[in-house]
């Protein structure tokens, strides 16, 4: 079953405390720069992601992206 | 040709121990000559405490000690690098080991998840410099920064070649010292195995019983300065960092050299740079770590190169042997045992080893005037490195 938007967007909620993220700043529309997260968060997330969802998202589909949901998409288009 | 070497003073001390938080909580504890609890390990208070989550996730337990005692530092120093020139300002810190939590937690990672699960961060948390690059960015440091790892010797050393950088005018301050979290399964189980931890579960230098030292925590960080810098920004100078001298036994690889011939090399160079004949040293803090081979092999170099030789007292007895962090706190003890007149004790020496037969101030803290300080470190791997201090 391919995972939807929502699904993507609680898994990151339910990970972003322990960045030191508020859940309730984690939007689509938000950027990693406002949530002051970095490609090292990303990736983070990624494994998060993979572990947990089963989806493994390729190097080149995490380039560029700016929002989380730019994240959340490259997620959905893989899972 | 005369020596031109530019003055170096500490202006700011800094350290988390196994004392608890800051520079008061240690000097009470080892005025008070308090011993630690029966045991092979003291750890220090939780650094998370004064990090922010963010601060926290990114660094291993020996940076966050390092991160937590360099603001103390800074802070004592009253400094705003924001006023300075930061391609002036560079740090110079060390560890004996580097992440060993993040070592040992992330092989457990990956051998229950794979390969793919372990974490990004893991090279930048290990990494014996990140504490480095913690203290460079947290206070935006943009001059020279080294890492120094020279196991038990690298708070002295990292005191020493920052001392070399500000003398030579390759900077105007650095912030200096090192840190050390090795209280892992991993690490004790290795110190255990080799014999190097104490069996008793008791830090006693220089007593017959020892048998081994007990693994402490924490971080010691000092603020070096040019003596000029320091008068141009009107800071208060604790002391001057009069002399640095260092060595290897090139003997065996975790054993001291019987005849202390490094150590004695790394003592003498260090009172021939400050300009300090022995007998003009108030108080020697030990490097005193309640190994058998340590404890008389010291005894032996002090008797060799002092006629008599002043008080003596061993800041492992109090706090463990803090290991890459040892050298950097005792340094902040010099500094407090300069500015009160006042030497701590050396703890739990109740029944002397014959051959250690020097004055160890082993009946509580002792007031005597200190304008001169001897500070031993000696590593793992041979490596000696020793400090003179001088009261401003």
């Amino acid at each position: 079953m391919a995972v939807t938007q929502e699904a993507v967007l609680d898994k990151i909620k339910e990970i972003v405390p322990k960045f030191g993220v508020d859940p309730t700043d984690v939007t689509l529309e938000a950027t990693l720069e406002d949530l002051d997260m970095d490609s090292l968060d990303v990736v983070e997330i990624m494994q998060a992601i993979e572990d947990d969802l089963g989806v493994r998202v390729p190097d080149e589909d995490l380039e560029g992206l700016a929002t989380m949901g730019d994240t959340i998409a490259a997620v959905v288009k893989n899972g | 040709m005369t020596d031109q070497r530019r003055e170096v003073v500490i202006t700011g001390i800094g350290a988390v121990t196994p004392a608890g938080f800051g520079v008061d909580a240690l000097w009470a504890r080892a005025l008070a000559g308090e011993s630690l609890p029966h045991g092979d390990v003291a750890v220090g208070p939780d650094p998370t405490e004064k990090l922010t989550i963010k601060e926290s996730r990114r660094l291993d337990r020996f940076a966050r000690y390092a991160l937590v005692a360099a603001r103390e530092a800074v802070e004592d120093a009253g400094l705003d690098f924001a006023a300075l020139d930061s391609t002036r300002c560079g740090a110079v810190v060390g560890t004996g080991i580097g992440g060993f939590e993040t070592i040992d937690t992330n092989i457990e990672i990956m051998r229950e998840k794979g390969d793919r699960q372990v974490p990004a961060t893991t090279v930048p948390m290990l990494m014996p410099n990140a504490a480095l690059a913690a203290i460079t960015k947290d206070f935006g440091l943009h001059g020279p920064g080294h890492c120094v790892v020279t196991a038990c010797a690298t708070g002295n050393h990292s005191l020493g070649e920052a001392k070399r950088m500000i003398e030579y005018g390759f900077a105007d301050l650095v912030v200096a010292g090192s840190a050390e979290a090795a209280n892992r399964p991993l690490a004790t189980a290795a110190f255990r195995a080799m014999g190097a931890m104490t069996s008793k579960g008791m830090s006693c230098p220089f007593d017959s019983r020892r048998d081994g030292f007990v693994m402490g925590e924490g971080a010691g960080i000092v603020i070096l300065e040019s003596a000029e810098h320091a008068a141009a920004r009107g800071a208060r100078a604790y002391a001057t960092l009069a002399g640095y001298g260092a060595s290897n036994d090139a003997f065996h690889l975790v054993q001291p050299d019987p005849e202390a011939t490094g150590a004695m090399a790394a003592m003498r160079k260090a009172l021939a740079e400050a300009g300090v004949a022995p007998g003009e040293v108030d108080y020697i803090n030990a490097h005193g770590t309640s190994t058998p081979y340590n404890d008389l092999s010291e005894t032996k170099a002090v008797k060799e190169i002092f006629d008599s030789p002043p008080p003596i007292s061993s800041t492992k007895s109090l706090l463990g042997h803090m290991m890459g962090a040892a050298g950097s706190v005792e340094a902040v003890i010099c500094v407090l045992s300069m500015r009160d007149n006042k030497a701590h004790p050396t703890v739990n020496l109740d029944e002397p080893d014959p051959e250690c037969d020097l004055d160890y101030i082993a009946d509580g803290a002792r007031e005597i005037e200190i304008n001169t300080v001897l500070s031993n470190s000696f590593g793992f791997g041979g490596h000696n490195a020793c400090l003179v201090f001088q009261a401003k």
